[in-house]
Parts: structure tokens; sequence; C-alpha cells
């Protein structure tokens, strides 16, 4: 990074705990948030059991004014913006004495397609449904008629980000990316060089992801992607470990208030830690397929470190992309041991998706928020069900109890489908 | 320290006025219109039956050419196509540059969905009024298709590409609507900038134009409804303009570090020289009424490019005939542009090429490379009455000579994004 910038606001709905607070416990404990599907009706669909973000109530985190605005927002948006609420709470930086420049703040958030509610639109597929065949005269009559006339904005992946520059008056940069699993990894970074750039002093970034929908859970199975373990549920989630059979899905959001390091200081925020190092890479290899050798990750790893001018032996813990997926998990390995070195020698590696699921396009900026209170406690949280190591993950895997260490500097990698990656760089806050 | 220089080396596009940069441009200057009565789909129940449809492309034959794009749709097949054009026109080739310095930056839409798989899997899972989801589930197992599935995320183009040319630097993919690939483009063009790639491969590809699609625009009543008169139904800036003609395409650009390109002796068409982003923070459907954020857009970007507001010589609106942002762009330039506002043409191709939302920006930066080139502005079709809230030099129904250096493209997401981009006739001083 050319300028420096810090963290001075987070916010967090996750699947072990909604606050930070809440989160961080239950990851430092290793308390799963994997559990049966209770959110609809799974009947004997292999896969049964999900990361759910439980006791949610979006009415609760949307300023009263706008709470009209939660019938156009799909849950991932409402799960989405109620992060970015408490992160912009936490960082006092909209309060009754005091508000930044509202051209000055902006806004990157990282997300994915998001599925319509089956309800919504079921009643025009029924009508021109016969025999297996859908007449598009009877469908477009019926869409018309049955569709709510906002539809289409209800699930834009733009509208997390919409949503909250109307309610905090964020007339800065806004942007929102949508490289699945690097995706919120590249919203926090490129809300930096935002600020690196002078186009902004302070982002909003965050990301969401919601694909606890039985769309997007047969999408999974059918790509072959999806743990379909039976057992306790939350044993399912296995990143690195020999019988892992796939990821579990999970649903979450996160958000951060980065801030120019002056521009903090001069209002006496609160500064949790520094983000020194952004980048990205990608697999260039057939989308959908795992590139073997993990060079997509290799290069935004490597690019991360030079952006933060730090040799790979500075760096005290990486939280790793490792969702479970037996491919990706063994890809991945490889590049944190060709940048960090192998086996226990080299850097302790996590992944939290063992407890909060596979979050994609949520899944790096969950990372960050834990990576910045693992500063704070010199703990580095486990990989729960670690039982036995895939000697094809030659990482050093934090193993089911967290590790107490003195961090300095915490790298968080991103990435998947598609083949696209991100890392970032934080360090520790010092005066 | 001097910031690195960005110049333009190879365009390509898709676009339902011609496949390919000279089809595209040939078109526009003549003033051909791309909008048609819907033929990939049945679109007579719906209120609008017309769009811009990309119909000079065999779409089936060309992924039977690409058996590595198994599943990929419509959107995912302009979106090479462009990129084959515009790598093929830069003069770059494998092996020739290092693949963790090339980098791809798309404003990419969500794909196609399969949608009768899904809507009779749909349809046949209604039971008591709501969807039963164990059936969908169950009958989504047995008829859904993996990679049809997959394709329909927004990174895919992204990732196809990348393996395409071997690009392993960043690749990101944004979708901020309609202002997507404008977006695309500036942060393509700040990676550069920071050092973080010497080559990008930027642009934008969509495809909207399928059943699901078609309602929620329609629903939104932001398309025109013109049946009967395809080819004059988009109109921006014209009094009776009722709506925009949503499009569909791709369109692809590369851009190199000035020294890089220079150095392998790359044909150069221009340079980018600025970038300005903004929110309106207003509304979800509406722009301000007072065009703050397209204001904003438009000062950073000359600010970003150090840039007079009287150097700049053409404008490539926004334009895209529905009744509030032609007048508010209206608005917003004049208060940027002041007097001279009224000397500098101001054309909305999306007349001709109807709106190809997050491939919108892409084919629109394209357009300006070639006014640059070719000292001629495309015009704005279709504007018979004008409008008397926007008053200013639209370039109607004829293209123009009109020598241009300095050229400055818009685009508006819905959702409040604004994106304003200059390029400017390179100079190697």
């Amino acid at each position: 990074m050319n300028r420096r910038i810090v963290i001075t606001g987070m916010g967090v709905f996750s699947p072990v705990g909604i606050g930070v607070d809440a989160y961080w416990q239950a990851l430092r404990e290793g308390v799963s948030g994997v559990g049966p599907i209770t959110r609809f009706e799974v009947g004997n669909f292999p896969v049964w059991a999900a990361a759910e973000v439980r006791q949610f109530k979006p009415r609760d985190h949307i300023p009263k004014q706008h709470r009209k605005a939660l019938k156009v927002m799909s849950w991932d948006v409402q799960l989405g913006v109620a992060a970015a609420m408490s992160a912009v709470d936490d960082a006092r930086i909209i309060t009754e004495e005091t508000r930044v420049d509202p051209t000055r703040l902006g806004i990157t958030f990282g997300a994915g397609n998001m599925t319509s509610d089956l309800d919504e639109i079921g009643q025009a597929f029924a009508a021109a449904e016969k025999n297996g065949e859908v007449n598009l005269d009877v469908f477009g009559r019926a869409a018309m008629q049955t569709f709510f006339p906002l539809w289409l904005l209800k699930y834009l992946p733009n509208m997390p980000a919409c949503h909250i520059s109307i309610f905090v008056d964020a007339e800065g940069p806004n942007n929102s990316i949508t490289t699945g699993d690097a995706a919120s990894t590249q919203a926090i970074g490129e809300a930096c060089r935002a600020i690196e750039r002078g186009a902004a002093d302070v982002m909003i970034c965050g990301g969401v992801e919601a694909k606890i929908h039985p769309v997007s859970i047969t999408r999974y199975v059918l790509l072959g992607k999806a743990s379909v373990r039976e057992g306790r549920a939350e044993e399912i989630s296995r990143p690195f470990e020999k019988s892992r059979d796939g990821f579990v899905v999970g649903e979450g959001s996160a958000a951060l208030v980065v801030e120019e390091y002056e521009h903090a200081k001069s209002r006496g925020a609160k500064i949790y830690a520094e983000i020194t190092g952004f980048g990205g890479g990608c697999d260039a290899y057939a989308p959908g397929k795992v590139e073997p050798t993990g060079r997509g990750a290799r290069v935004a790893l490597q690019n991360a470190l030079a952006d933060a001018k730090l040799e790979p032996a500075e760096v005290d813990a990486v939280f790793a992309n490792a969702n479970g997926a037996i491919e990706g998990d063994r890809a991945e390995s490889r590049a944190i041991c060709a940048v960090f070195g192998d086996g226990t020698d080299g850097v302790p590696v996590t992944s939290t998706k063992s407890m909060i699921g596979y979050i994609s396009a949520g899944g790096g900026i969950l990372d960050a928020v834990a990576a910045v209170r693992a500063f704070g406690e010199g703990m580095i949280p486990p990989t729960i069900n670690y039982d036995e190591p895939d000697p094809e993950c030659a990482v050093n895997v934090v193993g089911n109890t967290a590790m107490r260490k003195e961090l300095n500097h915490v790298v968080v990698g991103s990435g998947g489908f598609g083949g696209q990656h991100a890392a970032l760089v934080l360090r520790k806050h010092q005066e | 320290m001097s910031r690195r220089r960005v110049v333009i080396t190879g365009m390509g596009c898709v676009t339902p006025v011609g496949v390919g940069v000279s089809n595209f441009w040939q078109a526009l200057i003549s003033g051909r219109s791309g909008v048609v009565r819907i033929s990939i789909f049945d679109a007579s129940s719906w209120p609008t039956k017309i769009g811009a449809e990309v119909r000079d492309l065999d779409v089936d034959a060309e992924l039977d050419a690409r058996p590595y794009m198994v599943g990929a749709a419509r959107n995912a097949v302009f979106a090479v196509k462009a990129a084959e054009e515009a790598f093929g026109d830069s003069g770059l080739r494998k092996g020739e540059y290092d693949p963790e310095r090339l980098g791809i930056y798309l404003g990419s839409g969500e794909g196609v969905p399969d949608f009768f798989s899904f809507g009779e899997i749909v349809g046949e899972a209604w039971k008591d009024s709501r969807v039963d989801n164990a059936s969908f589930m169950r009958l989504g197992l047995k008829r859904m298709d993996a990679m049809r599935e997959l394709e329909q995320e927004p990174n895919m183009p992204g990732g196809h590409i990348a393996a395409l040319f071997d690009a392993r630097a960043v690749n990101s993919s944004c979708l901020t609507a309609c202002a997507a690939s404008s977006q695309a483009f500036g942060e393509a063009l700040e990676v550069i900038r920071h050092d973080d790639a010497d080559i990008m491969i930027t642009g934008g590809c969509h495809s909207m134009l399928h059943p699901l699609g078609h309602t929620g625009f329609c629903l939104l009543t932001a398309l025109g409804t013109d049946n009967d008169n395809p080819a004059g139904a988009s109109r921006p800036f014209d009094m009776r303009r009722n709506g925009f003609i949503l499009g569909e395409g791709a369109g692809m650009l590369v851009l190199e570090e000035e020294g890089y390109a220079r150095a392998r002796g790359a044909r150069i068409y221009a340079e980018a020289i600025g970038y300005g982003g903004s929110a309106d923070a207003f509304r979800l459907t509406d722009s301000h009424e007072t065009g703050r954020g397209a204001i904003a857009s438009m000062r950073y970007a000359l600010e970003d490019a150090d840039v007079e507001p009287s150097e700049v010589d053409y404008i490539n609106a926004h334009g895209t005939s529905t009744k509030v942002n032609d007048r508010v762009e209206t608005l917003a330039v004049k208060e940027v542009f002041g007097e001279t506002a009224y000397k500098i043409p101001m054309s909305s191709t999306k007349s001709m090429t109807g709106h190809l939302i997050a491939a919108a920006g892409a084919v629109e930066m394209i357009a300006c490379v070639n006014a640059i080139q070719h000292g001629v502005v495309p015009p704005t079709t279709n504007l018979l009455e004008p409008d008397p809230e926007c008053d200013l030099d639209y370039v109607p129904l004829k293209a123009r000579e009109h020598e241009v250096n300095v050229a400055m493209s818009n685009s508006f997401g819905f959702g409040g994004q604004n994106i304003s981009l200059l390029v400017r006739r390179y100079d190697a001083s």
C-alpha cells in the first residue's frame, strides 16, 4: 500500500454468532455453526445440514426511516446491509455530533448471484407448465401479473452497496464485486486502492453470501462439491482433513470500515488493525475445474506480500479459503506451501469454514474480522474436525484447539470457482 | 513519482448492430438500429416485445467450436468472442508476455438461466400455493445441468478469458448494473497505474434478453413499448421517449502500460486518462433530481485526467431514452461544462444499440475510441422532436465529421452508481 490504511469499524452476522464478540468467542472455542437445515424442508435430499445465521431480525438493523425498503431486499441483501450498518455504528463515522464527508465515503461490497425466492415466481410457472413444458404465452402474462413490481431489484448483486449508500449517504465510489469466493477479499483490497489513490478517505467494505437456498444447494450437489456426509452435523465440515467429502454451505455477512490513517487519527477513531497488502491472481484454468498446483492462489499471496513489502517468514498466520472440497483444499495447500514452506515448519494455517461453513463471497471478509480479533488476543482460532491430516494438504494446520501466538502479520486468502483468487496482509496496529 | 500511463491497444465487440469493431462502427456512423421484434424467445405476451438482439452471430456454432465452454450461454460466448478479437487486435501473443502480469477486469452480468428446465421443475413443484422445496430439489437433481447452472455465475466469463490467454494476474468482475463495464475499465486502468499488472483485458458482457430478465425490466416499467416501430423505439433526448430498449452483447478492450506497449511496438489507439466514480445515494430506481452523482463522477474524471471541461470534444452519453435519465444527464453536463456544454457534441449510441446493461459502457468506450480515430462522432438516431429540457447538441440523426482529441463516456447504474471515463488521442510526448 502506498498509504497507511486502518480498520476502524467491524460488523458481522455469522452462523456462530451475531456481532463481533459473539463471533470471535465461538471461533476461539471451536464452536460449530453447522446444523440440520431449518430454513426449508429438504426431504430425502443428500445435503441435510448447513451453517445458518440464526436469530437474525433484519428490522432491528435497518434505520427506522428506511424499513420499508426491507421488502425489496432479499435475505442476502438484508444480511449484507445489516453487517455494514453495524460496522458504520462501530466506527462512529456517522453520529449525532459528527459525520465524515459523504462525498469522501465510498462502498465496495462482494456479493454473488442471488436466487429468487421460489414462492414469488412459482405461480407463473405453475400456470405455464403443462406435461413438463413451459408455455411462454401463458408465462409472460402470468409473470407480469404475479411477480411483484420491484422483483428484479430484490436480487441484484449491487443492491447491498446501493441500499447502504442510501442509508448512510455514501456518495463516493461504489462498487460490487462478483468474483465468487474471492469477492469480499477483493472488495477490501479495492476499497484500500480507492483510498490509496485519493478517491475516498473512508470506505465501507463487506461481503455477503446466503446460498442456503433450494436452487443453490441443488447446484452444489450437481457439481459434486457439497458434502453428503451423515452423522453429527457439527462434524461434517472438515477442511484439510483426510476424510472430508466436500463443503458445508454456510451463510453470513461482514463489513469493515477502512480509513486513511491520518483521517482516522484526526477524528480520534479507535484503530483495530492495518491493511498493508492486497494482491490478486488467477488460475487461468477451465472454470469449474481445480488447477492442481494452486497457481492462482500462489500469485495472489505473492502479490499481497509484495504489496506489503513483507517476507513470507514474517507472516504469523494464514486464514485459508479451504472449505472441505477435496481438490480445492489440496490446491490451496500447495500454493501456501510454495510461498511459506511445507509442513510443521510452515506458517500456522487455519480455516474458519470448519465452523461457519462455506460462505463464498462472504468468506474473505468474515476471515478478515476474525484476523483482527486474533491480533488482539494473540490467538489463532482452530480448524475443527481435524482428526487425521490429509498428506496432500501439507500445511501446518491449527487443528481442533486455538493456538496462542503473538501475531504481527496475518494473511487472508480467498478464491475458488472461476479461478479468481485474492489475498490480504493485515498488520497489528502500532502507533 | 509520475503516474504510469495507460494506453488502449486492442478492441473487440459483439453488438446488436454488428459483430466486430469495424461492423459495429460502420453501423453506428450510418445510423443503423439493432432493435428488432424479440426472436430469442416468444415475447408476444409481454408488454414490450422488442429488444436489441445480437443477430449476426451463430451462438450454437460458436459454442460447438469451443468444447471447453460446455454449459455456457450467450453472455459468455459474446465475452469470449469479443475478447478474442481484442486480444488478436492488440498483437499480443501467448508466450511473449509474462502471464502473471496479464489481468482481467470485467463488468460481467449474470449468466442466462436455463429457463425451460428451471421453469418446468418449479411448475411441477408448485403445490398448495407454494413451491415444495423438497420436490424442487428432487427434480432438480434429475434435470438440472451442473455446468449450465455454474455458468450463471457472473465470474465465469472472466474465468474463461483468463484460461484462453493464460491471464494469471488479478482477475475481477464487478456488477454495478448499467455502469459495470465502465467501472471495470476504470478499475483496470487503476490496476495498471498501481503496477499490479502491465496488461489488462477489460470490458463487459451481458444478456438479460430471456423471459425472467425481460419480465423484471417490464415490471419496472423501464422499457420502451413501441412494439410496431422497433428501429425507432430507442430515442434518447426526444420528447416522445418512453423507456430504454434492452440489448445484449459484449465489448472488450486491451489496456497496457504505455512503456510496455511501446517497447513491443504495439499500435496505440488512444490513452486512458480519467476515471471518476460516485454514488447518488438517493433512491434505488431514480437518479437524484439535481444530477449530483453524475456531476460528481464527471468532475472526478476530469480532475483525474487533469483536463479542463473545455478540452472535451465529444461525450458519449449514458442516454438511455428514459424520461428521467436523459433530463438529469443533460442537467448534470450543463452544470459541469457550463456554457461549453452547448458546444460539445454528445450522442447516445443506445439509440441504435439499445441498452447492453453491464456491457454498455465497454461498447460505448469503443465508440469513443473510434470517434478519436476517425474524426467522426456517431449520431443519436430517432431524435426528431427535441425535448425542451434536453437542449444540448446530441448529434441528431446523422453522424458528423468532428475532430475528437478528448472523449468522455458516461455510465450511470440502476441503484445510483455513476462512472465517467476520459480517453485522449495518444501523444507520445
